[in-house]
């Protein structure tokens, strides 16, 4: 798991940002990159949660018309911005290589690529806090040998493999036992990935969940996930 | 050999092919087409199979729909007309100028980038394009200013152009090819200018090559969405882009399907088009 940070080049942007608001701000027209999902409304709507509170946006997963509206308009504004909605990974570490990029949203792991390519990034959690992912194990209900699915999980879930597994994509593990095998891998990257973390780091991050047309409150005016879809590909156009 | 075994023969010479066409082909062309009266269930992400205009409805009527059409159609148009013109001093020469000897060189040369993998010459633009790339380093070599091509819709103008060409080259060299030179000779013994030559004779007798190349340039150009995904930028997206991520992210197949259907209409009735030109005449 992990959070979708803020990822800037710091030869070009020499203050360090400490909110969202940058990825927004037309100083930085062309050389913006964000995600292309629909699930990147959320980090809009967690953005005007704090600048706009009569949104009245609690949760960024759960928006009603008038405010994925707001969201949907912000958005488009942004586009101007944007120089590409990145699809893969590697075409943001291309953007940011190439300088066609100087900020945007990422994952840790684009910046921990792009650092080790040499290009001067870092990468924040800003003021307004961040969505984030958390990847989980499947079991097809039509698998032949469940149990050495079962033997698999229990194998990948060890400290070992979880450090492993964090070191090379440059995730949080879910084991915190792991911590201990990561600084013998790469002293200091327990704290790094955050395997350490207290619960209010955790917290401070939205993790993705489907949007539903189940509020939180009960109420039945959300928008679901297929609407989200729509209203992103009008934000692309 | 009796009469009704040559025909037995005829008939299993011909099954395999019309097989294919009719089941591989045909086939998934009509669930394609059926499927676009469908809708996906919001909660389960199951097809509902019932009939619904829905997804035209969506399509015809919120402007999203008609601005990627539209830019589609135009960048193709755009790239057509580009290649047209790239490709006419090449042809000629090809065609009227040069010895076989060359004339089978220049051809190869020709071919040759169609060798390689497509992906890799879009991902070689984008080296040249990008920021740091090729384009910006000789630029600054010169003491020009920098250039943000990369990742617009005029990469995309560019790297369809270059990827197409060839597709509008061949089809023209052969038109100009037939061309009799008795009738260039015509009309310059009546005393026409080289110019008027190239006007009245030489221009209306390419145009069916011109029309064969078009339905490469612009057909395929309409239904891409590779480069558009990998050299576009903001504001880029094509019809193929949008069809693609409701096929992938949002596993809603009937709304692809119908967006394919206004793609294969567009296609079709420019096919017809260029028929009307003699596209499909040559030979």
């Amino acid at each position: 798991m992990g959070p979708n940070v803020l990822m800037w080049n710091t030869k070009d942007i020499t203050t360090a940002p400490t909110s969202w608001s940058i990825i927004y701000d037309k100083a930085y027209a062309g050389v913006i990159t964000v995600p292309d999902n629909p699930i990147q409304i959320a980090d809009a709507a967690l953005y005007l949660s704090h600048t706009k509170p009569e949104l009245g946006i609690t949760d960024p997963y759960e928006l009603t018309q008038p405010q994925m509206d707001a969201v949907v308009t912000l958005l488009k504004e942004q586009r101007a911005l944007v120089k590409k909605y990145w699809a893969l990974a590697s075409d943001e570490v291309d953007l940011f290589k190439s300088g066609d990029a100087h900020v945007g949203a990422a994952w840790p792991y684009q910046a921990n690529t792009l650092r080790a390519a040499g290009v001067p990034v870092q990468d924040i959690i800003p003021s307004e806090g961040a969505t984030g992912w958390a990847d989980s194990w499947m079991i097809s209900t039509h698998a032949q040998h469940p149990n050495c699915a079962y033997l698999w999980i229990n194998h990948v879930m060890t400290p070992k493999v979880q450090a492993q597994q964090a070191l090379s994509f440059g995730e949080t593990p879910a084991n915190t036992k792991a911590c201990a095998e990561m600084d013998a891998l790469q002293p200091g990257s327990c704290k790094q990935y955050h395997a350490d973390a207290s619960p209010a780091y955790f917290s401070s991050i939205k993790f993705w969940k489907t949007p539903v047309r189940q509020c939180g409150n009960g109420q039945n005016t959300c928008l679901d996930y297929s609407a989200w879809q729509r209203a992103w590909q009008q934000v692309k156009q | 050999m009796t009469p009704g075994r040559k025909l037995l023969g005829h008939i299993a010479l011909l099954v395999p092919p019309f097989g294919w066409l009719g089941i591989f082909y045909l086939g998934s062309l009509s669930v394609l087409l059926l499927s676009a009266f469908w809708q996906v269930d919001a909660m389960s992400g199951e097809i509902v199979r019932d009939w619904t205009w829905e997804n035209f409805r969506i399509l015809f009527s919120d402007t999203t729909y008609t601005v990627i059409a539209r830019r589609t159609t135009g960048i193709a148009l755009l790239v057509t007309v580009t290649d047209i013109i790239l490709a006419w001093p090449l042809a000629w020469v090809i065609a009227r100028k040069v010895g076989p000897r060359l004339k089978l060189t220049l051809l190869v040369l020709v071919a040759l980038p169609l060798w390689s993998s497509m992906l890799a010459r879009i991902y070689a633009w984008r080296l040249i394009l990008g920021h740091d790339g090729v384009l910006n380093w000789g630029l600054r070599l010169v003491g020009l200013p920098d250039q943000n091509v990369a990742f617009t819709n005029i990469a995309l103008w560019i790297v369809f152009s270059y990827l197409w060409l060839p597709f509008m080259l061949m089809p023209m060299v052969a038109a100009l090819e037939r061309i009799p030179a008795s009738l260039l000779d015509a009309a310059g013994d009546q005393g026409a200018t080289p110019w008027q030559v190239f006007r009245t004779v030489v221009f209306p007798l390419a145009i069916p090559g011109m029309a064969a190349g078009s339905v490469f340039t612009f057909a395929v150009t309409q239904g891409d969405y590779v480069a558009p995904m990998l050299v576009g930028g903001a504001g880029s997206e094509f019809i193929g882009n949008v069809v693609y991520s409701n096929v992938g992210v949002s596993g809603n197949v009937p709304f692809a399907a119908a967006f394919s259907l206004v793609l294969l209409a567009m296609v079709a009735a420019y096919m017809l088009l260029a028929r009307r030109f003699g596209a499909f005449d040559a030979q």
